[in-house]
């Protein structure tokens, strides 16, 4: 049976929720190739003749992608156009040259890059396959924009590989025909590129602009619908300035690696995929084009042991939980005071790890037993029958 | 690599990836290439294989575009064949890329290739008797040590049903 585009355009975002969701897939960033020019100017060259639109608009819609990797990311590099050319074969000799090729190669576009013993790119190809129909500026029908499949050629020709987050003008997928999402770099291509070609003041980088406020309040808590591989971070949204926050995580609170990134203006972030029973630490940050501010506090959280009774429920809208940190001769100890639970007992879980079963007495105490800070706490309370839980409640040493 | 246990939610997960793999068939069109389900790599590849790369060596070559480009000849050690005959001696296959008098060629759609990696091989018999990753880059899903795709949850097992369900 031969599906319409629509129904398999719609089948491919449903199954990439699917896979995504149900394999617990770790989506990566951005990917480079190791290598860079060892100039912040790059020149190529357009051989425009193809079959479908005319020369003029080839070129300038290949200038338009090529322009929007330095205007939109600030980053110290511009791709120069240098003129025509009537060049069409993949070869080295040290031209950069976009062309087109009537063949059925299969794929849009390609782009064959080379770089010397010293690790710097020393030339970069890029061929448009004209199995495709192309179209410039306007006016699309099954077909591919050149300034879409373009720009994402030209991410490959400055050293940037294949990322995994969707939607992103270096994911190896492009989103269906008629695409322009392509031609506007996401947060992780900037931060790809910026990562290549730092921004100085005179790319753009300090005209003006600040970096983003840093955020605070980092809490970390067991995610209550997935308690053993699902963590739960909130924090405050300092700025109003950046493109977006970027997230880290570690197992030993000291070597933190990327995890992802979020569009501007978020303040939450549901870490997926996680071991149970394991302890891991995050911090973010903010980031623009100007650059990253300073990283918010470390928090942490241990997701629940496998074995482990699991909180059944949602928080129930009746029920409320507080807890109150403070120290008994510099030992660590939380007051817990809770209500709308109509159990006669209840589990107490400290970072997703039952702590204690009780009557339901509205109340209890945890001595922690611990000294020192620089550690967050997250409780909840559920009856023990597994009908309802509390909401979550933090508490930072 | 993220450590992905074989649990019922990661069955089901696989299944629904090759489901969704088959059912999606040439939507995603990359922006470097069209994506091609596992079903329509397995029926289109002459030959399907798990090996691992004994050698690899470069030389330049030019095709009949005129392109002159470093390829790289790997000597593949055939463990299991699931598609095109019993056979499981060594093949050579060609791959655009490699390093060679001191420069190095890389392919946006295609892997590197280092001796001692492990992959399933969707081959196609080239012309000048050397094998070719059918549809290039998509030919190649390289595994790791626990027979998972490399960047993704599919295990080699979901790779051998789908291959086996065509025979």
């Amino acid at each position: 049976m031969r599906m319409s585009t629509r129904a398999r355009l719609l089948t491919t975002a449903l199954c990439t929720v699917l896979t995504i969701s149900a394999l617990g897939v770790r989506v990566k960033s951005y990917t480079t190739n190791g290598h860079t020019w060892g100039t912040n100017q790059v020149v190529y060259y357009v051989n425009p003749s193809n079959l479908y639109v005319s020369d003029s608009a080839a070129i300038s819609a290949i200038q338009t992608a090529a322009a929007a990797w330095h205007d939109q990311s600030g980053a110290n590099i511009q791709l120069v156009y240098g003129g025509t050319t009537t060049g069409n074969s993949l070869t080295l000799n040290n031209k950069n040259e976009v062309f087109f090729r009537n063949d059925s190669d299969g794929y849009i576009g390609e782009t064959y890059w080379w770089y010397d013993g010293t690790g710097h790119l020393v030339d970069a190809d890029i061929v448009l396959h004209e199995a495709y129909t192309y179209f410039a500026g306007s006016g699309c029908s099954y077909g591919i924009y050149i300034e879409d499949v373009t720009i994402h050629e030209f991410g490959h020709a400055l050293g940037l590989g294949h990322s995994e987050f969707a939607n992103t003008t270096m994911e190896s997928a492009m989103p269906g025909y008629c695409d322009t999402s392509q031609e506007t770099l996401e947060a992780d291509d900037i931060s790809g590129i910026r990562s290549l070609y730092p921004p100085t003041a005179s790319s753009g980088g300090g005209n003006g602009g600040q970096a983003p406020a840093t955020p605070s309040g980092l809490v970390a808590s067991v995610n209550p619908s997935n308690a053993v591989s699902s963590l739960l971070l909130s924090w405050s949204d300092n700025a109003n300035n950046e493109n977006g926050y970027s997230i880290e995580r570690s197992s030993d609170g000291r070597t933190f690696s990327q995890i992802a990134q979020t569009g501007a203006n978020a303040g939450s972030w549901t870490d997926t995929g996680l071991s149970g029973g394991a302890v891991y630490y995050y911090r973010v940050r903010a980031f623009n084009n100007y650059g990253n501010s300073a990283y918010s506090n470390n928090a942490s959280a241990q997701t629940q042991a496998e074995s482990a009774p699991a909180p059944s429920s949602a928080p129930t809208s009746q029920s409320s939980l507080t807890a109150r940190g403070y120290k008994v001769k510099g030992l660590q100890t939380v007051e817990l005071k809770w209500s709308g639970l109509s159990a006669n007992a209840v589990n107490i879980y400290r970072n997703g790890t039952v702590i204690s079963s009780s009557a339901n007495d509205d109340a209890e105490t945890d001595n922690i037993n611990k000294k020192g800070g620089g550690v967050t706490y997250t409780y909840q309370v559920c009856a023990a029958d597994g009908s309802s839980c509390t909401n979550s409640a933090s508490v930072s040493f | 690599m993220e450590r992905v246990f074989h649990s019922p939610t990661a069955v089901a997960g696989a299944l629904s990836l090759a489901a969704c793999v088959i059912a999606s068939a040439g939507v995603l069109a990359a922006s470097n290439g069209r994506i091609a389900t596992l079903d329509e790599r397995i029926a289109g590849a002459q030959k399907v294989v798990v090996a691992s790369a004994r050698s690899v060596d470069a030389g330049w070559r030019e095709n009949t575009y005129g392109d002159r480009l470093i390829v790289s000849r790997v000597l593949l050690d055939v463990e299991e064949t699931l598609k095109g005959g019993a056979s499981n001696g060594p093949i050579w296959m060609e791959l655009e890329g490699g390093t060679l008098d001191g420069f190095t060629l890389h392919v946006s759609d295609l892997p590197d290739l280092r001796a001692g990696e492990r992959a399933v091989f969707f081959l196609d018999q080239g012309d000048n008797g050397f094998s070719l990753p059918h549809l290039r880059g998509q030919g190649i899903l390289k595994l790791d040590k626990d027979n998972l795709v490399t960047g993704s949850s599919l295990r080699l097992d979901a790779i051998r049903t789908l291959a086996r369900g065509r025979r």
